[in-house]
């Protein structure tokens, strides 16, 4: 990247959203500040920024919904939420919404300076399989992943997972454990057959029922398990880690 | 001459009525005088399921002239039965020929009478106590053991033989020789009738340590005249350890809104001079020596703060493990080479390689083993040896230990140890023990702290390693 990116940093704490831009300036970016969801909206609209740092507790209106109204301007802009609280449901609904990440203050500025080097950067795309008999997953999984430049398909049977592996080789498949008439831990294995490269993460709301279920399933060498209601920002982070991992290890062959 | 026996004797006719009796047995079958007993039927005097059989008797005593005995029970005027045995022998006019007979009824007395049902009633009472689950011991007025139940003996581990009549203090090696005791049974006791509720905690050789419950209470036996002490004894070491366990968590849950309140307040102040002093650092190119010290104080206490917080706010927020197919050793390994151990530190690596990989969070598990570690190494400010172990004692666990030869803990501080916000440390605000307990019991684990003052601690967790299923 020769052109720098313009950033926003949106916060009511006046003094972090100052100290952020002068920053972010010393490192040659653009920087616009705003110190509620009103005045980041009425900035978007003069100016299309490649990166926005936003507070996700603000008062009268909070980060999540800030985004969703600048997502109406503009739907491409890329979103950093910031967050000093365990406010899980916003952070949960800001990946819904395609927030690419949530950073915990007090803010790690160098971590804070390298995503903004790394945010016109091609990620690459990890191909994904979600396999649940469960609406709600598979949009969760949508929502969150192809936001993020990752494949997502979609899987609503075992049957019709194996069907799909056959078909294609996906780096990383979700499989819920508790799947009906072919169950998540057969459906594994027989996946596990066709393209023992595919790293798979059970799922499970059960914790107890499942357990022996998903221990045969980690024994076997499944990936880990994630419970439900799922924390997008592990999956996220699941993700992340895998697909380096992959990526790394293909670059060395 | 009928009158001044000292049996009841009726006489009756060959109708089977009554027709003469005496005063004792007038008392016996529990009439006011002779004229009640007097026409009534001989056998319906009889308990109903004797008839049959006393008529038989009686019959035969007729053909064969003999003395008949029968064992029967009376029914008593007021419908109650009284145990007693008859004499039935024929009665003859001078021609030789039978005009009745005479029953000799010797009942079992008044006094045999109580005797039994104090024996019943003693029976009785003695099943009931040996069903109670708790201890009951009787003993004299020197507090020597009359007697005990069976739950008493099988709690204690100790036989009749070796208790009954021994003194309470000397019994199982002097187990139970305690001062509490001595004072509840020797001072408190005999100012009033009875105490209840006195805890006493104990180590008892065969039982370990223990919580007992105490209720005592003074008897006086009119028939002895004397004084005897009826003493309950309740286990209620796992009750208790249940209530602690209750108190843990309400602190833990209480501890967590105030945390999670406070640690998320604080964050965004932190999150103003955190990039405050970096932007300083930026903006000064070359600071004088002593601002670029106050500068570098300011990001390492920052960086302390967040660290306290972060452990704050780990603790409250408890996530389910994030497991993976894992060698536990190797997190052990990890843990120690991370680990600031100081030189003076010996550490002696003892794990079992056959250990087989287990399905666990290690971050988690690692978070465990760095607490335990750094607790270890502040144990020994002096130095030591820390000695690391895992063994398979049986094939569904794995067990880690880690032994140092420290200060030790006080036995007083042994209990507190998991409790949030308890530190011995100067420093410390009382979490990672705790935490450590959280974490381990999340895997399906346990934790067990062993120590001596002045000889060091050993930690001991367990783990379930589940096998394949084939």
């Amino acid at each position: 990247m020769n052109e720098k990116a313009s950033v926003m940093i949106v916060d009511d704490n006046v003094t972090l959203c100052d100290n952020m831009a002068i920053i972010l300036e010393l490192e040659g970016y653009a920087v616009s500040t705003a110190n509620d969801g009103a005045e980041a909206i009425e900035r978007v609209r003069g100016n299309p920024f490649d990166l926005i740092f936003m507070d996700i507790k603000m008062p009268v209106m909070d980060g999540v919904e800030t985004f969703r109204r600048i997502k109406t301007i503009r739907p491409e802009v890329v979103v950093v939420m910031m967050t000093a609280y365990s406010v899980e449901d916003l952070i949960q609904a800001a990946l819904q919404e395609g927030a690419l990440g949530i950073l915990r203050k007090p803010v790690d500025i160098e971590g804070m300076i390298a995503f903004v080097k790394g945010v016109k950067q091609d990620r690459g795309t990890a191909l994904i399989l979600v396999v649940d008999d469960d609406p709600e997953t598979h949009n969760s999984f949508k929502n969150v992943l192809t936001k993020r430049g990752h494949k997502v398909g979609i899987a609503h049977s075992g049957k019709e997972a194996i069907a799909m592996a056959q078909e294609k080789v996906y780096d990383i498949i979700f499989i819920e454990a508790g799947l009906p008439v072919i169950n998540g831990l057969e459906t594994y294995l027989a996946i596990k057959e066709i393209n023992p490269q595919s790293v798979v993460i059970m799922m499970t709301a059960y914790r107890q029922e499942m357990a022996d279920l998903v221990d045969q399933a980690l024994n076997m060498g499944a990936y880990t398990c994630l419970y439900k209601p799922l924390d997008m920002e592990t999956v996220l982070m699941l993700v992340k880690e895998i697909w380096q991992r992959k990526r790394n290890t293909r670059s060395m062959c | 001459m009928v009158r001044a026996a000292m049996e009841g004797i009726a006489l009756i006719g060959l109708d089977g009525n009554v027709t003469e009796a005496n005063e004792e047995a007038v008392q016996m079958f529990g009439f006011r005088s002779e004229d009640e007993l007097l026409g009534r039927n001989a056998l319906e005097l009889l308990a109903q399921r004797d008839r049959k059989r006393a008529m038989v008797d009686i019959q035969e005593a007729f053909q064969e002239g003999a003395v008949r005995y029968i064992e029967c029970s009376l029914t008593r005027a007021d419908g109650s039965e009284h145990p007693a045995e008859i004499r039935a022998s024929v009665k003859r006019d001078a021609s030789g020929n039978p005009v009745g007979f005479i029953g000799i009824i010797r009942g079992t007395t008044e006094r045999e009478w109580s005797a039994q049902a104090a024996q019943k009633a003693r029976e009785y009472a003695e099943s009931v106590l040996d069903t109670v689950r708790e201890s009951l011991v009787v003993l004299d007025a020197h507090q020597r053991v009359i007697s005990a139940n069976r739950f008493f003996y099988r709690t204690f581990q100790v036989t009749p033989e070796e208790t009954e009549g021994q003194l309470l203090y000397a019994l199982g090696n002097h187990q139970w020789d305690i001062p509490s005791l001595r004072e509840l049974l020797e001072e408190i006791l005999p100012k009033n009738t009875s105490i209840e509720g006195f805890e006493m905690e104990h180590y008892f050789p065969n039982i370990g340590r223990r919580t007992m419950m105490l209720n005592a209470r003074r008897i006086y036996t009119e028939m002895n005249r004397t004084e005897m002490v009826l003493l309950a004894i309740e286990d209620i070491s796992d009750r208790k350890a249940m209530q602690e366990e209750l108190v843990r968590k309400e602190k833990l849950a209480t501890l967590g809104q105030l945390a999670g309140g406070l640690g998320h307040e604080l964050r965004n102040p932190l999150a103003s001079i955190k990039s405050s002093a970096y932007l300083l650092n930026r903006l000064l190119e070359q600071p004088d020596p002593k601002v670029k010290r106050a500068l570098d104080a300011l990001d390492r206490e920052v960086l302390a703060c967040e660290r306290i917080i972060s452990s704050l706010l780990d603790f409250v927020r408890q996530r389910p493990p994030l497991q993976r197919r894992v060698d536990i050793n190797n997190i052990v390994r990890q843990a120690l080479s991370r680990a600031n151990i100081p030189q003076n530190v010996e550490v002696v690596s003892q794990l079992d390689e056959t250990l087989p990989a287990a399905n666990a969070d290690p971050d988690r598990l690692g978070t465990v083993f760095a607490n335990i570690i750094l607790n270890a190494v502040q144990a020994m400010p002096e130095g030591g040896r820390l000695i690391v172990k895992s063994e398979v004692p049986d094939p569904d666990w794995a067990a880690f230990s880690f032994a140092d030869t420290g200060v030790g803990i006080a036995a007083e501080n042994l209990p507190k140890l998991f409790e949030p916000l308890f530190t011995t440390k100067a420093r410390g605000i009382g979490l990672g023990l705790p935490m450590v307990k959280t974490l381990v019991e999340a895997h399906g684990g346990t934790i067990e702290i062993q120590s001596e003052v002045g000889k060091g601690s050993t930690f001991t967790v367990k783990l379930p390693i589940r096998r394949e299923v084939a």
